[in-house]
């Protein structure tokens, strides 16, 4: 990553070259090439994805992307139709779902309603005829791991939303799997609860030392948690980097639009550009630019506060050259700190640096 | 009270008194020494000693007994694998509510055609045919209700079980009976109350020799009512109602499962 800030070489799709801790080290899971079909719909097309042991990593894509099918792919609940998938070294497809070091969390929690807390944990141990005093310490243990002591005699339907998750998590680590898949962990979630859960899975998952692999749609939560992040569209891998790598240098069009908020500019010579909203100043119409920036002069329609963060959109003075050679669109968002004092029909000069322009592949 | 709710319940209490005066004479009358529906002759329990003395009764008693257990054993078997494997496998919606049509079919036709069927195919007739009878159209009460649990039923609790190390035959009895019992025993009571009480298609699919109890309440009546039914009545009304009681409780505690 030692040229990520200077550099605007385009970056290739599915490059998991420049910050990828996959490349040093044998990964622990491997899929090369994984195809899956429904009948004509292709739900992943030639998918490579290397995770390596103790990395959180997320599976990030709207609905549709062909997230869920690849966690049950490794989870062994459905079958590639093409390529292959290898945990440390060893095929993985071959082996069935109830054999494999390997756990899921389910979206709807699966928990087992006639069976309480403590029975509902203590079921893959029990299909391992583990004793029955090891079964009780262990069970006790998870419990204990994801908040939930005291509450091992509770039925299921007796408990919050936040605590049947931590169920649904206790019982998947108890057995302490290779992997731990997690499917939407949070999706279900109030928004507080989901944030205070985002810090606890990190948390969790570098204290059971897990590789975790998370599902997601959102993309502030794979932003926040993983240590690198898949993007999926279409069945296929946009890009494979870290949540810093992928905001600052969005490989595709796709990444550039799917997390966080950009501006694409479109200059005659047919390249593509993404510009951030964080990267850009706003000055009033009299106020100099710093030497080297590029501005293009608008008019201020729109501010939406959001508290740390204001977000500002304001319409292009299509008129001004320096707008149609930079190919800056009729209306731009610009990041501001805190509030701000512009108004609505304000007139003003967008204002960057032009390093901050990062070409995507069109 | 408003005039409009006081006449309201003057409405209902008549609707009721419809509903369930014949079902009260029934009762009533069982305890009558007389012994006729006209006249009362005082309170007493001699008709329902006299059931334990009618061998007519207790054969047909015993031979209806029969017929419900073995029902619903096969009915609940058949029934609860119809509809888990109706949900999982067929996703062509006609096929997939096919099962239902032996519930809905009128009685008279599916007595005839089984009739038709067991002639045809050189069945004896007797408690073999009316049982295969029963199962036939209990079945499709047992799917229906089966099938109505497993609609409250979180789909990815088979898999879960899988993914904890479970086989599948092991996941299935471990988990999806466990959490489809609630269903299964309603539907299992539910066979069993309409085999009980089945008069029609067991008229036309039985043999002479073994005649079920509706059948010898049927052929005792036909030239008058005798008081010793009446007393076996206001005892199948008993039983029934236990049953579709404790198939309601069955029901809420499904609810609240699934409430989830």
């Amino acid at each position: 990553m030692t040229d990520a800030s200077t550099s605007v070489e385009p970056t290739t799709a599915r490059s998991d070259t420049s910050d990828s801790p996959a490349t040093e080290s044998m990964p622990l899971l491997r899929m090369v090439g994984v195809m899956r079909r429904f009948g004509d719909v292709v739900a992943l097309d030639d998918v490579d994805i290397d995770i390596v042991g103790n990395e959180f990593f997320s599976l990030l894509g709207p609905s549709g992307c062909g997230k869920t099918t690849l966690l049950r792919i490794i989870a062994g609940l459905d079958d590639p139709d093409g390529g292959t998938v290898t945990l440390d070294g060893d095929d993985l497809v071959a082996i069935p779902a109830h054999r494999r070091p390997v756990n899921l969390m389910f979206q709807s929690y699966a928990l087992f309603p006639h069976l309480n807390v403590e029975r509902n944990v203590a079921y893959g141990l029990q299909r391992e005829r583990r004793p029955k005093a090891e079964i009780r310490t262990r069970v006790g243990e998870a419990l204990e791991t994801v908040g939930l002591d005291g509450l091992g005699k509770r039925r299921t339907n007796q408990l919050s939303g936040g605590q049947r998750q931590r169920v649904a998590l206790a019982r998947a680590i108890v057995k302490r799997p290779r992997i731990l898949l997690l499917d939407e962990p949070l999706g279900a979630l109030d928004k507080q609860i989901r944030i205070q859960m985002q810090q606890e899975l990190k948390r969790l998952q570098h204290d059971v030392g897990i590789t975790f692999v998370v599902v997601t749609h959102d993309q502030e939560e794979a932003m926040s948690m993983a240590d690198r992040i898949a993007v999926l569209r279409d069945g296929r891998v946009e890009q494979i980097a870290s949540p810093e790598t992928l905001f600052e240098r969005p490989a595709t069009r796709f990444v550039a639009e799917f997390i966080g908020r950009t501006n694409m500019l479109e200059p005659a010579d047919g390249r593509l550009f993404s510009l951030r909203p964080e990267q850009l100043r706003l000055l009033s119409a009299a106020t100099a630019a710093s030497p080297g920036a590029r501005t293009v002069a608008a008019t201020v329609r729109d501010i939406q506060f959001y508290g740390g963060v204001s977000h500002c959109t304001v319409q292009t003075d299509l008129s001004d050259p320096t707008a149609s050679a930079v190919g800056a669109p009729p209306s731009i968002v610009v990041a501001l700190i805190g509030s701000t004092v512009v108004r609505p029909g304000d007139d003003v000069v967008v204002s960057w640096q032009p390093q901050h322009e990062v070409e995507i592949q069109r | 009270m408003s005039r409009a709710s006081k006449w309201g319940r003057v409405h209902l209490g008549f609707t009721y008194a419809f509903l369930y005066v014949p079902i009260l004479v029934l009762v009533g009358l069982s305890f009558n020494e007389s012994g006729l529906a006209t006249s009362w002759g005082g309170f007493s329990t001699k008709w329902y000693g006299e059931l334990g003395r009618n061998d007519d009764i207790q054969e047909g008693l015993r031979n209806t007994l029969i017929v419900a257990v073995g029902v619903t054993v096969l009915a609940t078997i058949i029934g609860t694998l119809l509809a888990v494997g109706v949900s999982r496998h067929v996703h062509n919606p006609v096929i997939e509510s096919a099962f239902v049509a032996p519930a809905v079919m009128p009685d008279i036709v599916l007595a005839v055609g089984l009739l038709m069927l067991f002639t045809a195919a050189d069945f004896t007739l007797g408690l073999t045919s009316v049982l295969l009878s029963h199962t036939l159209f209990c079945t499709a009460f047992v799917t229906a209700v089966v099938r109505t649990r497993l609609q409250h039923v979180d789909e990815s609790l088979e898999e879960a079980a899988r993914d904890l190390g479970d086989s599948a035959v092991g996941a299935f009895v471990r988990v999806t009976l466990p959490s489809l019992a609630p269903g299964i025993l309603a539907g299992a009571l539910l066979a069993f109350t309409l085999s009980i009480d089945e008069f029609v298609i067991a008229f036309f699919t039985n043999g002479p020799t073994s005649p079920t109890l509706p059948q010898v309440i049927y052929s005792n009546v036909r030239f008058g009512v005798k008081p010793d039914i009446n007393a076996l009545a206001a005892v199948l009304l008993l039983v029934s109602m236990i049953i579709v009681l404790s198939a309601q409780r069955l029901a809420r505690l499904t609810d609240s499962i699934g409430q989830q």
